[in-house]
């Protein structure tokens, strides 16, 4: 849930998107869209498919690039510096790395690494990245497995896991380099219905610990439940943005409507209309 | 007075006894007659053999040539010269396939037990051929302690063997598949010596005067060349025919001077040569075009080969592949076993084994059909195993369709089976193809001229082995190339990835 | 015309045999070592490297891939002195058949390395793994599992073509067979004498590869995809 500072002013947000725009080709798939996210905060983004979701989510760990505008990450410019004409231009990887040091992702796929148990999954980057310690590293790693509800399952491979776990590794992955945002890809699009549940149950924990989040996702009862912030995006603009009390409520934009009729007509069928 | 046929049993005999005494009658016509009657005298060689019989620019030239002109003006008949790989010749002449050997071959008492030679037509003493300049090796026993080389398998190397046995300390004596490939190492300084007879010997160093030459005397007991007949009674009349004719060419000076302009200088046939300063006979001036040329003309023979054996190699594979699939064990492992042999044994070993063995069991074709069916045999089991992945990616379905509605197994093979492997696999039969053009490249190993046969001969004759062979290798990619491409194009598949070789 | 088979020609050949057989594998072994050597450099530089470099290797591999193996020996044996490169015959065959094999190899490890699914990378990179640890520890160790079917295909490969050798004179078991066989006038004992050693080298290969590769797969499984 949001924080406040001490005086009850807001902080300043962990990430600001100021009127990104990227194209493939003549396809804006990003058209002049900006937000703040502050600490603490969720966000859940959503839309139909092709509309941006992704490519958005992506840029903010400079995943993808980005033509215009600017995406700061704890105030700082990422993926790109001005050089001394005043022009945009691509920064190094390490510069890259380095403004996205507090940025945790999570994917659809769990893009977990086969050959590795979950516990090695989670350490490898503590190890080679943080360059920790092998005990101090093992304990973290542990710990984060135990945070997800796997410790039981440190030593397995992922060809063992269930899906749900799987992606829960995946988080506490990511969780172990303590990030200060947590990126969420569609994470439950993959899974089968019965597994959604733990993954979602997990992601509430984090919210409630205050972990800043930002998800793109179509779980709207997750985004009605958990979200400080519902954002919608229609052909890469942000056509509506709000809490979720305003956004499946109040707002009465028809393509907004559209969505969310066609999401209910498909999850609640037995609601009479 | 009526004359009254004889029973029928009879008859069928007597009949039998006409064309069996026919048959008969015309093998004791003897061979000159036959030759006379045909108009054409038939000579079998191999045209490897320089400066006796070789190809140059397509061409059959050597002294063989000009000396079979000049017999056949005094005979009055045409020559024509059957070319093959050197283990079918004796066969050949001994099946009746030609009426002589040109060779020429080194008389020997063995070869007197079998067969007919004709006069002496060369001095055919093994010497040694050094590099110019080369001041270690002044005299033949200079070579001891070193390498040198020689054919393997020749009568000349045996004579080298036999000759540096005798020698102090020990001499190592390579053997290498042909004699060019000797002179090249030789040129390149990893041998000091090659022993060939003296008249190829001379021929090379005159080519070239200032990388060869020859030391003198020949260290080999003296020996002659003269070609060679049949030993039986109907063969005298033509090989006395022969004699005859080459008694005339000595006593005319014509054999002289065909052993000055081949040999660089008169040999004496029944005694030492004469030392004269060599000219070189012949121009060897030729474009880098013809060169290439030669190699695309050479390339046709790869590609037909190639084709064939894709073509043969496929039907003998659905047969391998269907005896595979079958429910009989036996067929099964037959069908495995063949698999597992012509895929397990290299492609070089298979071609020397067909080669060697069809003359073995009496059959002599052609070295280019011999290869032929090397190929095809071997390619049958890779394409076999293709197929068997087309055959399983097809649903089992099908077949229990096919059976219900009562169609044949050849139908079901034919009809169904096969067209829908064919299409599974048929980016697969792209890469075999390519594969195959690569591997049509041994057949220049049993003597077919194909395009690395051809590199090798154009290596030999310009001794710019690297420009040769680079060429060569030029057009292989250009084939290879342009089947890949074909594949894309034609059947809009690209490369399998699965399959890396 | 009958058949003989003298098996007394073999016996007598034993010594020549086992050296021959000693040279093959030496040759055979010599020429796997140097070709997965290449091959993987390739691949690595291939995947780290820029265009120029990634243009060149690829033109390597398609020479190398496109024309035959006998004509690339010529070129090596009979080809290297006019460049000032005379190589006895048993290095020269070393040396192409790493440069053939390398070629094969290269392509078998940059179709495994392809095959690794883009999203693991992506973790990796989100992770800020540096390029090449995430080449080390994460493409590397699932690419030589995954190749391992391709590999063995390759060094089975490797083995027939030895044979090739002996026509520049390397007294490989080809060799060595071919000309006890002309020699003696015994082709039918020594060329199905040959045919055996082979057949026997390459199931070798084919069982060790095969049992390598089920031990390997235990840890691959289909999770992260």
């Amino acid at each position: 849930m949001l924080k406040r500072a001490a005086d009850g002013a807001p902080l300043p947000p962990l990430i600001e998107v100021r009127h990104v725009t990227k194209s493939f080709g003549e396809v804006r798939v990003l058209d002049d869209v900006s937000f703040a996210v502050r600490p603490s905060e969720v966000t859940c983004i959503i839309g139909p498919s092709g509309s941006g979701k992704s490519t958005l989510l992506r840029s903010m760990a400079f995943l993808e690039t980005y033509d215009s505008g600017e995406i700061l990450i704890e105030g700082e410019l990422l993926g790109y510096r001005m050089n001394r004409h005043g022009q945009r231009v691509r920064a190094a990887q390490s510069e890259v790395n380095r403004v996205r040091r507090h940025v945790g992702m999570v994917f659809q796929q769990f893009n977990l690494w086969p050959h590795m148990t979950a516990l090695q999954n989670v350490a490898e980057a503590l190890l080679r990245v943080l360059r920790l310690p092998a005990a101090q590293a093992h304990d973290r790693a542990l710990g984060m497995l135990d945070r997800v509800g796997l410790a039981a399952r440190a030593d397995s491979y992922p060809a063992r896991l269930s899906g749900g776990q799987q992606q829960r590794v995946a988080i506490a992955r990511a969780l172990a380099m303590e990030p200060h945002i947590m990126l969420f890809d569609e994470p439950t699009s993959a899974l089968d219905p019965e597994l959604v549940g733990e993954v979602l149950q997990v992601m509430k924990g984090l919210a409630g610990d205050g972990m800043t989040m930002v998800i793109v996702t179509h779980e709207m009862g997750f985004a009605a439940q958990a979200a400080d912030t519902v954002m919608f995006l229609d052909h890469g603009k942000v056509a509506a943005q709000g809490t979720p009390e305003h956004l499946f409520h109040q707002d009465t934009q028809p393509r907004l409507r559209q969505f969310l009729q066609n999401y209910l007509d498909r999850n609640a069928f037995w609601v009479r209309a | 007075m009526r004359v009254v046929p004889p029973c029928r049993p009879c008859r069928i005999l007597l009949l039998a006894a006409v064309l069996i005494g026919a048959t008969l009658d015309a093998r004791a016509e003897d061979q000159l007659t036959a030759v006379r009657r045909a108009g054409e005298l038939v000579v079998g060689t191999e045209m490897q053999f320089a400066p006796f019989d070789f190809i140059e620019n397509g061409a059959e030239q050597g002294f063989n040539k000009d000396f079979f002109i000049e017999l056949g003006k005094d005979l009055d008949l045409k020559i024509r010269t059957i070319d093959l790989p050197w283990p079918s010749v004796l066969p050949g002449l001994e099946a009746g396939k030609f009426d002589i050997v040109s060779g020429p071959l080194m008389i020997t008492e063995a070869r007197k037990a079998h067969y007919r030679f004709t006069l002496p037509i060369a001095n055919g003493t093994v010497a040694l051929l050094k590099r110019y300049g080369d001041t270690r090796i002044n005299s033949n026993s200079d070579i001891a302690g070193r390498v040198v080389g020689g054919a393997k398998g020749s009568a000349q190397s045996e004579q080298l063997k036999q000759y540096v046995a005798r020698l102090t300390g020990t001499t190592t004596v390579r053997e290498y598949i042909d004699n060019n490939q000797a002179y090249a190492d030789l040129a390149a300084g990893r041998i000091v010596a090659v022993a060939n007879s003296l008249p190829n010997i001379a021929y090379v160093a005159s080519q070239r005067p200032h990388t060869f030459a020859v030391v003198r005397p020949p260290f080999g007991t003296p020996v002659y060349y003269a070609y060679l007949g049949r030993n039986d009674a109907a063969s005298k009349t033509l090989i006395d025919a022969i004699d005859a004719d080459i008694r005339a060419m000595a006593a005319d000076g014509r054999l002289a001077a065909l052993q000055k302009k081949w040999f660089a200088a008169a040999m004496d046939s029944h005694g030492d040569p004469d030392t004269a300063v060599p000219p070189a006979p012949g121009g060897s001036s030729r474009a880098t075009l013809a060169l290439l040329v030669l190699l695309i003309e050479a390339a046709r023979t790869t590609v037909f080969i190639s084709l064939i054996g894709l073509a043969a190699g496929f039907v003998i594979a659905v047969a391998i592949c269907s005896a595979r699939l079958s429910a009989n064990r036996w067929c099964a492992r037959l069908g495995g076993l063949y698999v597992s042999f012509f895929r397990g044994v290299p492609l070089l070993v298979q071609l020397l084994l067909v080669y060697y063995f069809l003359p073995f069991l009496g059959i002599n074709v052609p070295p280019f059909l011999a290869a032929a069916i090397a190929v095809s045999l071997c390619e049958a089991a890779y394409l076999a195993e293709i197929l068997r992945g087309g055959f399983l990616g097809i649903a089992h379905g099908q077949l229990e369709a096919a059976q219900l509605l009562n169609l044949s197994k050849l139908a079901t093979l034919m009809r169904i089976q096969v067209p829908q492997a064919l299409i599974l696999t048929l980016p697969s039969l792209i890469s075999e193809a390519v594969m195959l053009v690569k591997a049509s490249s041994l057949i220049s190993v049993v003597g077919v001229a194909d395009i690395t046969r051809t590199a090798q001969n154009i290596a030999a004759s310009t001794y710019r082995p690297l420009t040769a062979y680079a060429a060569a290798g030029l057009v292989y990619l250009i084939i290879n190339g342009s089947l890949s491409f074909l594949g894309h194009a034609v059947f809009g598949v690209p490369e399998p990835a699965r399959k890396v070789v | 015309m009958n058949i003989r088979f003298d098996a007394s020609i073999l016996v007598d050949a034993m010594p020549a045999l086992e050296r021959g057989a000693a040279i093959t594998l030496g040759v055979w072994l010599a020429g796997v070592a140097l070709g997965v050597g290449l091959g993987l450099a390739i691949a690595l530089i291939r995947l780290l490297c820029g265009r120029w470099v990634r243009t060149l290797l690829r033109a390597y591999v398609e020479l190398f891939r496109g024309t035959p193996f006998l004509v690339q020996l010529f070129i090596l044996y009979y080809g290297g002195p006019s460049f000032g490169l005379a190589l006895p015959p048993l290095v020269a065959g070393i040396v192409s058949l790493g440069l053939y094999g390398g070629a094969y190899f290269a392509e078998a490890f940059r179709s495994g390395f392809e095959s690794i699914p883009q999203g693991q990378i992506e973790a990796a990179q989100a992770l800020r793994l540096s390029r090449l640890q995430i080449i080390m520890r994460i493409e590397f160790p699932q690419m030589m599992v995954i190749v391992l079917p391709a590999l063995t295909n390759l060094v089975i490969v490797l083995c027939k073509e030895t044979a090739v050798l002996s026509v520049v004179t390397v007294p490989e078991l080809t060799f060595v067979l071919t000309g006890i066989g002309t020699e003696k006038f015994a082709f039918v004992e020594t060329l199905l004498t040959l045919c055996v050693c082979y057949w026997l080298l390459v199931e070798a290969a084919s069982r060790t590869g095969l049992a390598i590769e089920q031990r390997m797969s235990r840890f691959l499984g289909k999770g992260g995809c």
